[in-house]
């Protein structure tokens, strides 16, 4: 289930319980991150920033936690569903 | 007293009714975090308002014609008031059966839709079970299989476009139960404590050979979220309660008569300044929507619906000067604001809700058009948004558009019926066209572009050029937009549109001739 950032997050903690990864709600060009690797971030803290449909959206946390790991970077083209980053909560 | 003795079975056979399942099923209800029914109920309605219907129904166990036992049917229902007004409630018993079919005695669940249809009145049903619908062991009773009938499903269907029909997921909830909690106008989920499936883990697993939690299959997560089967999540039972006595409190008892108006204490001439902040000038850069509606409805009454199913579109009940309004907005911080398939059926469903209830529309439009791309054209977005602005030209319910931003497109003049008069107002943000600028100059002068010395250069020239034209003001001159406002004059005119638009109200009320599907 691809379509949705939390469907994923809930799939994720009950298969390992302590991961969750930030899906793409959305198509768009990564125009901002915001975090590092190893930051602490809040529930609802803006992660990254995508370009979509000429608009900056952003990119919200599903969680508090920890950057565990970022998978694109600033002008990449990304699709519904792709994975942008993941938290240990 | 002469029926002394036939009194006093009615009151045994009552209380016996009162302790519903076995005080363990209870017990094992309780520690599962559920309320029971009853309790359910006195806490959803005014206090001492249940005026039960059936109570008696149950299956009886006799000896020498002696009532020995009694289990009751496990659906329990009647009229009740909620905030002072009259609606018909009703519950499946989880611990009798589980509320399956074949603890169920009379069809009390049908039963329940046709009073409130009947009676003009709302209906909530708290569905904790598969809510009246089959069990194979049904097969056993009769002795024979049989084809598949939904009971009731007339009223319900024709219920739809007459009063307002509220459901809650209070348990696991499959097959009719399920389909009940999906036909309703407005529908709640208790986070990480109820799940609705077409059928439950063992049938999926059964039909696919993988185990399956049922939190997974049908939790919160997913109806609330992903596919928008139910509207609202909420964290406990209290909370659901209160979620339904707000909803219904904006609508009226049915389609025929007017919402009901409340004092209001805001002023309708409170202009706030952020509004002339809240837009910023970078055309790139979102703005937050649900503090922009705070500053124009009545303070406090915006009543969110459904706000991660089709997120780009916010959708909810409001009051203007204390009249219940429909409201709608785009959300440019989700998908930019444009309308996808979700989107585009959810602004379908919500604008049947409000014209089917008489609730004038406030749309506050900032449309950038249908969602473009691939995965937006695969989940077929063009039709699912071509039947939204069908549905926008059917309703019949006074409309107010207020353009705060942008309005491009076929998505974005689905903003109303341009065929109708309308009440349209912008603000000085407005931009709008068949295609924003930026985009569209390539596809409108490729030609002369691409044969200039410096493409690049001549680009830049014709853009700067169009953008020379796209102010708001040259629009109204041309008179295509009634107004062009001060934002902080926004609520005060919607205010007074408002208490216009109700006068003309009592001539539209009654079920719309295209009825409303779930």
């Amino acid at each position: 289930m691809a379509l949705n950032g939390r469907v994923s997050m809930i799939k994720t903690i009950s298969e390992v319980g302590y991961m969750t990864n930030v899906l793409a709600e959305w198509p768009g060009r990564v125009a901002e991150v915001h975090v590092n690797v190893g930051d602490t971030v809040e529930s609802d803290q803006e992660l990254l920033t995508l370009e979509s449909m000429k608009m900056l959206t952003p990119i919200t946390s599903p969680a508090s936690g920890l950057v565990d790991e970022i998978l694109v970077s600033v002008d990449e083209y990304v699709e519904t569903g792709q994975l942008l980053l993941r938290l240990s909560i | 007293m002469v029926w002394e003795s036939e009194i006093n079975e009615l009151e045994k056979r009552r209380e016996l009714a009162y302790l519903m399942g076995t005080e363990d099923r209870v017990k094992r209800h309780h520690d599962r975090g559920h309320l029971t029914v009853r309790e359910r109920i006195s806490l959803l309605v005014d206090s001492g308002s249940f005026r039960e219907r059936g109570v008696l129904a149950g299956k009886a166990h006799y000896e020498n014609s002696e009532l020995k036992d009694f289990i009751p049917s496990n659906y329990v229902m009647g009229v009740a008031k909620l905030d002072g007004r009259p609606a018909v409630v009703g519950g499946d018993d989880f611990t009798v059966r589980g509320g399956a079919a074949d603890g169920a005695v009379g069809g009390k669940a049908g039963h329940a839709e046709k009073m409130a249809r009947e009676l003009r009145i709302p209906v909530v049903r708290m569905v904790d079970g598969t809510g009246g619908g089959g069990s194979v062991k049904t097969i056993e009773d009769l002795g024979r299989t049989y084809i598949p009938g939904n009971t009731n499903w007339d009223v319900i269907v024709n219920a739809m476009s007459e009063i307002p029909m509220v459901a809650t997921a209070m348990g696991s909830i499959a097959g009719i139960g399920a389909a009940r909690v999906a036909a309703s106008h407005f529908s709640i989920m208790i986070k990480g404590n109820s799940q609705v499936f077409i059928a439950g883990p063992p049938v999926v697993e059964r039909a696919f050979g993988q185990p399956i939690g049922k939190e997974e299959l049908g939790g919160s997560g997913i109806h609330a979220h992903g596919s928008g089967v139910v509207d609202n999540e909420v964290d406990t039972e209290a909370e659901a309660f209160e979620q339904i006595r707000k909803f219904l409190s904006y609508l009226p008892s049915n389609s025929w008569e007017v919402p009901p108006k409340i004092e209001s204490t805001d002023p309708i001439d409170r202009r706030d300044e952020e509004l002339l902040s809240v837009i910023p000038k970078d055309r790139r850069k979102p703005h937050d929507i649900r503090a922009l509606l705070g500053h124009v409805l009545d303070r406090d009454s915006f009543f969110e619906i459904a706000p991660y199913f089709g997120p780009s579109l916010v959708v909810g009940l409001a009051r203007l000067g204390g009249f219940s309004v429909g409201v709608i907005a785009n959300d440019p911080r989700k998908l930019g604001g444009s309308m996808d398939g979700a989107a585009s059926d959810k602004f379908a469903r919500f604008i049947d809700l409000f014209d089917t209830f008489n609730l004038p529309v406030i749309n506050f439009v900032d449309q950038p058009g249908f969602m473009l791309g691939t995965a937006a054209e695969n989940s077929g977005v063009a039709r699912r948004g071509v039947r939204a602005l069908a549905a926008v030209n059917q309703a019949v319910i006074p409309w107010a558009s207020i353009v705060i931003r942008r309005a491009f497109g076929v998505a974005g003049a689905g903003h109303q019926n341009h065929s109708r008069w309308n009440y349209r107002i912008a603000w000085p943000s407005g931009d709008w066209g068949s295609l924003p600028i930026e985009g569209g100059v390539m596809a409108a002068y490729r030609r002369e572009i691409e044969e200039a010395d410096d493409p690049e250069k001549r680009r830049e020239e014709i853009e700067t050029r169009l953008n020379e034209l796209r102010s708001p003001f040259r629009t109204a001159e041309s008179f295509n937009i009634e107004d062009i406002i001060d934002p902080r004059d926004t609520r005060p005119l919607l205010c007074e549109w408002v208490e216009l638009a109700y006068k003309s109200l009592p001539t539209i009320v009654g079920p719309k001739y295209r009825g409303t599907r779930p």
